[in-house]
């Protein structure tokens, strides 16, 4: 049975100055987590600031839930049923950890204030910032404020989720938490997560989509991207100067991303960024991976 | 899933995301420092200037004290420039996450436009005060029209929303850091200015336009030989109302987009004629002093 399609981008560009953020991306998804990776500048926040409507694609066709945007009618009703956390988020200063995500729902038009209070509390639970809800923002780490965007993108269960770097500045701990949050949202929306950590992208995905200087360059199984690096992973006693990667691990030993295996390697078990940085060469290892 | 995150089913629609949103950022304004400073401010040298009338430490007049008339145009209008700017400019850190809203920019304007009238009930608390006191006190009648007493007196109340608006009006439009403060302080310098200028020339109709294309006004010279100004309070507070219509106008404008765009275009040129209209009508009364 095929899954419906709930975020169809057809020929979706988008250029900033001269800048060419997405070039003809034809790309669609349906329920279920998909991971978009990407050096910086390859165009998923673009992507998901169209997804979520922020911004409109200079080129191409989008359709959300099954609709286009043309009209205001469809635009409200897709953004009824869209949670978007951004890459970047500040907060007013005078607002207590509560008051925001209350505010942002009554945004959303909960407009009923028991049923919004008890959606308030559940997300806020969800992120594991209940006991912190009448504290101001402003005294919230870094970490519990990006789970405090995350809560507002949250509410309301939507059917599309999008997320820009959710786990930015959050502890292991907490991430794993998240992990689950994500996962289970996964099971009954389109959850596009989009980030530099490709071992949450491991953890939580099933289909992912590298974007590279606003093109598609792989898109599929996280499973199948890691299987194009069977082979090409090797633990050596030294650096592989003509690997794609190398670098020394907490054994003392190199682990050596390349075509050739060096001398006395053996190898070793690939993982998605091994494949992310074999996709990517050069251009992956200049931008940093796990920014 | 749980029962909670269900949103409700029926569309709230766009009245109602209006209407509590606005009574949140009601809410907002009604406890934002600076207006309960304000309110303060203001309930303070009402209570000290009845008293002063009452002790008889001042002439009985509705406009001793200090031009009472002006004390809801700052404490209310002018700070609430300050208030409903930082309002407005509070969510803009937050704008990424908020630009997605069902409730769109037009509404969450319209909800802080709507915030602007907590002032306005603030000054007309303070307005019903002023009558009472009047009766209380036996105030005697001055020579000034009872009308004319009426219009200034509405005019501060019209005042307490204007102020606000242009708070939102200034911080819709702009994203520059302190372009509220700044909008306050060439506020009070335009006011001063006009005021001092209108009350020094001689009583002409272009004295009474320099004082009059402000704002809000003082309507009596002050110092010995205090006098009435020329002019129509009463077009002066047409002209203040339109002016509070115009910046909520402009303030929405920004925000609406298709038809709403165009059909707030075609008001802010109504309200445009009617305010240039009602300060004209205003100047081109009797420029006579009357001495108080």
């Amino acid at each position: 049975m095929s899954t419906p399609t709930t975020i169809s981008l057809a020929g979706v560009a988008k250029r900033y100055r001269g800048t060419t953020a997405l070039d003809g991306v034809d790309l669609s998804f349906g329920p279920g987590i998909t991971g978009l990776l990407g050096p910086n500048g390859a165009g998923k926040t673009t992507l998901l600031r169209i997804a979520a409507t922020v911004l409109a694609p200079d080129a191409g066709d989008v359709r959300l839930l099954g609709r286009t945007l043309r009209s205001t009618e469809a635009l409200h009703d897709v953004r009824c049923r869209l949670g978007y956390l951004p890459q970047e988020m500040g907060f007013p200063r005078t607002f207590t950890g509560f008051g925001f995500v209350d505010y942002m729902a009554v945004l959303k038009e909960w407009t009923q204030r028991a049923p919004r209070h008890d959606e308030v509390r559940r997300v806020l639970a969800l992120v594991d910032l209940d006991g912190l809800a009448t504290k101001r923002v402003r005294t919230l780490s870094g970490g519990q404020r990006r789970r405090l965007a995350l809560a507002q993108a949250l509410l309301g269960e939507p059917s599309l989720l999008l997320l820009d770097e959710p786990t930015t500045g959050v502890d292991p701990e907490q991430r794993v938490a998240l992990r689950q949050v994500l996962s289970r949202a996964g099971e009954r929306s389109t959850v596009l997560l989009s980030t530099h950590q490709t071992e949450d992208v491991e953890a939580l995905c099933d289909r992912v989509v590298v974007l590279d200087r606003g093109r598609v360059r792989f898109d599929g199984a996280v499973t199948d991207l890691v299987a194009t690096a069977t082979g090409k992973v090797w633990l050596a006693d030294g650096p592989d100067p003509s690997a794609r990667a190398s670098w020394r691990t907490g054994t003392g030993r190199h682990r050596n991303v390349g075509e050739g295996a060096p001398a006395g390697a053996e190898a070793a078990e690939p993982t998605l960024e091994d494949a992310y940085l074999l996709l990517l060469g050069d251009r992956a290892r200049a931008e940093g991976v796990a920014a | 899933m749980t029962a909670l995150a269900t949103r409700p089913t029926t569309a709230p629609g766009r009245r109602s995301a209006l209407r509590t949103l606005a009574g949140l950022e009601a809410r907002r304004y009604a406890l934002h420092p600076l207006f309960v400073a304000g309110v303060l401010l203001l309930t303070v040298f009402t209570v000290q200037a009845a008293y002063d009338l009452a002790t008889g430490t001042i002439e009985p007049t509705w406009f001793g004290g200090g031009d009472l008339v002006v004390m809801p145009a700052f404490f209310l209008g002018m700070v609430g420039v300050l208030v409903a700017n930082q309002l407005t400019r509070s969510l803009s850190r937050s704008a990424e996450a908020v630009a997605p809203s069902p409730a769109d920019g037009l509404t969450r304007t319209a909800a802080l436009c709507l915030a602007c009238l907590v002032p306005g009930a603030a000054a007309v608390v303070w307005l019903t005060w002023t009558f009472v006191a009047q009766t209380l006190w036996t105030i005697p009648p001055t020579s000034v029209p009872p009308a004319d007493t009426v219009a200034i007196l509405c005019a501060g109340v019209v005042c307490a929303v204007g102020g606000p608006l242009l708070g939102v009006l200034v911080g819709r439009w702009t994203a520059v850091p302190g372009a509220g403060i700044l909008t306050f302080v060439l506020l009070y310098a335009w006011v001063g200015v006009a005021s001092i200028g209108g009350s020094t020339m001689a009583a002409s109709h272009l004295s009474n336009l320099v004082s009059l294309a402000t704002p809000f006004t003082l309507w009596t010279s002050g110092g010995a030989g205090a006098a009435f100004m020329g002019g129509s309070p009463g077009w002066y507070l047409l002209f203040l109302t339109t002016l509070c219509g115009l910046a909520a106008a402009a303030a929405l404008w920004h925000e609406a987009r298709g038809a709403s765009r165009a059909r707030l275009g075609r008001t802010l040129v109504v309200l445009g004629l009617l305010a240039a209209a009602g300060l004209l009508l205003a100047a081109a009364a009797d420029p006579a002093r009357i001495p108080l």
